[in-house]
């Protein structure tokens, strides 16, 4: 309850970006102590790949990855994307597309039957466990432990030491709002501060490579926009950023490049607008209030997704767009119209086949559809 | 392989699981425990009372009643002048047989006496005689009696045949044979059955807790990381043979820290009672540490690798329960190797690496093992101690990232071709 006030009451701030009182975390900790980190955290690390890192471009590369398991399940079939820094990429797709077993890869946990993960054209092995910082879709902690004891157990295991991570811990502590004693066990949390402590433990390491799986399933709106604001500011610390997610609507308001997979196939890749501008603006939506049922009659377009005051049409010719407006304008009590690029789903459906859609993932995303 | 993150897991999990209520209760109840189960009962069986026991005596024959007073009182005694037994001698008239009786049972029911001996006129022919008393559980004083009408017996024949009484006391003495034991340096040393006992057994008995403890924690730590999907966060920071080793190694730290304290608390009793069995231990410590402490190693692998492939406590409970049945097995076998510790079948055993940390330890402190036979036991434990890891290495790889079922032979097998450690 305490969390959620204190939430609310940033909440202004953290929409106009980082908090004036924060300094953002790598000015948090001085420059020796930084060299230092950085040093001891790519000790392992090749020099071709120290030297990427040292000039701040650096990229993930997944070329041509196929995983199969036992009984001819082919997980993923053929799979090839870039993740560049500074930019956050999005795996998209429904439940069993395959996205889990590709982070596996990622994280070298896994390994490939076909195809190599190459970082800064280096094959990945153990050592990118040190860049990485991972969040699993499914959540939770040692229920027992202290919420210090967890983050410098994750922190000391990416290679930091213990005072690095205490200077990690103050700072992420302040950005999440998390204001908690980090004496109390995890047991004594909330289910949304364990969260926060997870996350928490999944960057403590200042991983130079970020993947979320599913971030935002169990978040309240407000956290929700929070994490929005951290991606954000992975992002604009130069990380590698990966987004795994079956909504379609969350990856579109973030993602600036995309993989979207299907039954373990690749459907589509690269820049989010490339991909739109590739099939086409025919997209209007519309807020209105009133019956949503009347777009069904619309001889000028056709519904691709609605929700009770929000619809997306698709018009059936572009020629038709000022006969739709006045179209909605008598049928409906219209509050906005915006004629855009496809939304996300839309192209999915376009590029999927009809049977090829699990039944839950349209369900998901017009419950999804127009959060936060 | 990574020491620096096969340390840090491994200082985690002696840290953390050490913290736990669990490990704190365990490591000072366990000896407790033994103590009040092993050591009380026959303390208060030792323990008598201080006041002396009445026991009533109808002798038919005429001739033990007696004789069986002073004998028991010489043998048997409280204090210098108080006997342990009263018998006090009652008629043998069959007339009154039955009333005499009533009275004795009410006497004995009453606690006003143990009980009544019944000697019958027949008895130098059948040799049956009988003890009424309520606790026909009390052995030591069943024992005695019996032992006193043998031994009267005895020499009542003797006297039969005309043996001087002299000659006759004499032969009521008893015999005492002290064992003494042959060491490896060729030294005579006083021991006793007790101390040759839990000497023999100490191996056996840490190795036996320290699995049952430590190695259970081991199972639980994985199944919480596997159930709660920590573990995929941990293999996103550290390769699953670094977790697996420093898991192993920290919670076997623990246990050496459990081991020493009940080491200590074993030694503080034992030189409290007997100072050459405290020397026994001292000495046959380095032996059985490191034959205790491959074994550990050998049966927290195969739990590791067990345990990795359940999805529930319970599961990794029967799963494990099936592994320690091979710790608890030369147990079984306790009296006959104390009777012939170098029998060929044990001697053989001792080189199946399940059972050889037990049975290697017993054997030697009960006989004189050759050292090749020595060496090669450790070199063939060791051995199997890699192997056994470097397997179950390649079982958790795999089985800590598949939930929800259970993998079946064929797929192990499958596993341990496929999968690099």
């Amino acid at each position: 309850m305490q969390g959620k006030i204190q939430t609310s009451l940033h909440l202004p701030l953290l929409l106009a970006g980082a908090s004036p009182e924060l300094t953002p975390y790598p000015a948090a900790v001085s420059l020796s102590v930084q060299r230092a980190t950085f040093q001891n955290r790519t000790r392992y690390l090749s020099s071709s790949v120290r030297a990427a890192l040292e000039k701040g471009i650096f990229m993930l590369e997944l070329r041509n990855i196929v995983k199969r398991f036992h009984g001819g399940i082919v997980a993923v079939d053929h799979l090839s994307f870039n993740a560049p820094n500074g930019a956050i990429t999005g795996i998209l797709g429904p439940n069993g597309a395959g996205k889990t077993t590709t982070i596996r890869m990622i994280l070298n946990i896994l390994q490939p039957d076909e195809g190599e993960i190459l970082f800064d054209n280096k094959p990945v092995d153990d050592w990118i466990k040190n860049l990485v910082g991972y969040l699993p879709e499914e959540r939770g902690l040692y229920r027992k432990s202290t919420i210090r004891d967890i983050l410098h157990y994750f922190g000391e295991l990416k290679g930091k030491t213990r005072s690095e991570v205490d200077a990690a811990i103050q700072y992420w502590t302040e950005r999440l709002q998390f204001q908690y004693p980090l004496t109390m066990k995890i047991e004594e949390l909330s289910k949304g501060n364990q969260q926060k402590v997870q996350f928490m433990a999944a960057i403590i390491g200042d991983p130079q490579v970020i993947i979320l799986d599913e971030p935002f399933t169990g978040l309240d709106p407000l956290n929700q926009l929070l994490l929005n604001d951290i991606i954000a500011e992975l992002k604009s610390n130069q990380k590698v950023v990966i987004l795994c997610t079956h909504l379609l609507d969350a990856a579109e308001r973030l993602c600036d490049r995309i993989v979207l997979i299907n039954r373990g196939k690749q459907l589509l890749q690269g820049s989010l607008g490339a991909i739109k501008e590739q099939f086409g603006s025919t997209f209007v939506t519309v807020e209105f209030q009133g019956d949503p049922a009347i777009l069904q009659q619309c001889p000028y377009a056709h519904v691709t997704q609605s929700a009770p005051n929000r619809a997306e049409l698709e018009l059936r010719s572009t020629d038709d767009f000022p006969a739709l407006l006045k179209w909605l304008a008598d049928h409906l009590d219209v509050r906005k119209i915006e004629r855009q690029t496809p939304s996300l789903l839309s192209i999915f459906l376009k590029v999927v086949q009809e049977n090829e859609i699990p039944a839950e993932f349209l369900q998901q995303q017009e419950q999804s559809y127009g959060h936060p | 392989m990574d020491i620096r993150k096969l340390w840090i897991t491994a200082r985690w999990e002696f840290v953390q699981k050490g913290k736990t209520k669990a490990f704190l209760v365990s490591l000072i109840l366990t000896p407790v425990l033994i103590i009040a189960f092993s050591v009380l009962p026959s303390l208060l069986m030792l323990q008598e009372t201080e006041e002396p026991t009445t026991i009533y005596v109808i002798d038919q024959t005429g001739r033990y009643a007696t004789a069986l007073q002073q004998y028991l009182a010489r043998k048997y005694h409280i204090n210098d002048t108080l006997a342990r037994y009263q018998l006090i001698s009652l008629p043998s008239d069959p007339a009154i047989q039955d009333s005499i009786r009533q009275v004795v049972i009410h006497h004995i029911q009453e606690n006003r006496a143990e009980g009544l001996l019944l000697i019958p006129a027949n008895f130098d022919s059948t040799l049956a005689a009988e003890f009424w008393s309520k606790k026909a559980g009390d052995f030591r004083l069943f024992e005695r009696i019996s032992g006193a009408l043998e031994q009267f017996y005895k020499i009542s024949i003797l006297r039969h045949y005309q043996l001087p009484p002299e000659v006759a006391q004499k032969l009521e003495r008893e015999i005492h044979l002290a064992t003494r034991q042959i060491t490896a340096e060729g030294k005579v040393e006083k021991k006793d059955f007790f101390s040759q006992f839990l000497g023999a057994y100490l191996g056996a008995l840490l190795l036996f807790l320290l699995v049952m403890t430590s190695a259970q924690l081991l199972v639980r730590s994985i199944l919480e990381e596997k159930m709660n999907r920590l573990i995929e966060m941990l293999l996103s920071s550290t390769s699953p043979l670094n977790l697996m080793l420093g898991k192993i190694i920290g919670l076997g730290g623990l246990s050496i820290v459990q081991a020493i304290v009940w080491i200590t608390i074993a030694i503080g009793i034992a030189s409290a009672t007997q100072f050459t069995m405290a020397n026994d231990l001292l000495r046959s410590l380095p032996i059985i540490a490191i034959y205790v402490v491959l074994g550990y190693m050998l049966y927290a692998s195969i739990l590791i690798a067990l345990g990795s492939l359940a999805t529930t406590e319970q599961e990794a409970q029967n799963i494990t329960g099936y592994a320690v049945l091979f710790l608890i097995l030369p147990v079984v076998f306790i009296a006959p190797i104390m009777q012939n510790p170098d029998a060929l079948l044990f001697r053989i055993l001792s080189y199946f690496p399940l059972f050889t940390p037990t049975l290697m330890t017993v054997r030697w402190h009960l006989t004189l093992i050759p050292w090749w036979e020595l060496l090669l036991t450790l070199l063939l434990l060791l051995l199997s101690t890699i192997f056994i890891g470097w397997f179950g290495a390649k079982i958790f790889r795999i089985a800590i990232l598949s939930y929800g079922k259970r993998i079946t032979l064929p797929e192990l097998f499958r596993f341990f071709r496929a999968a690099k450690v």
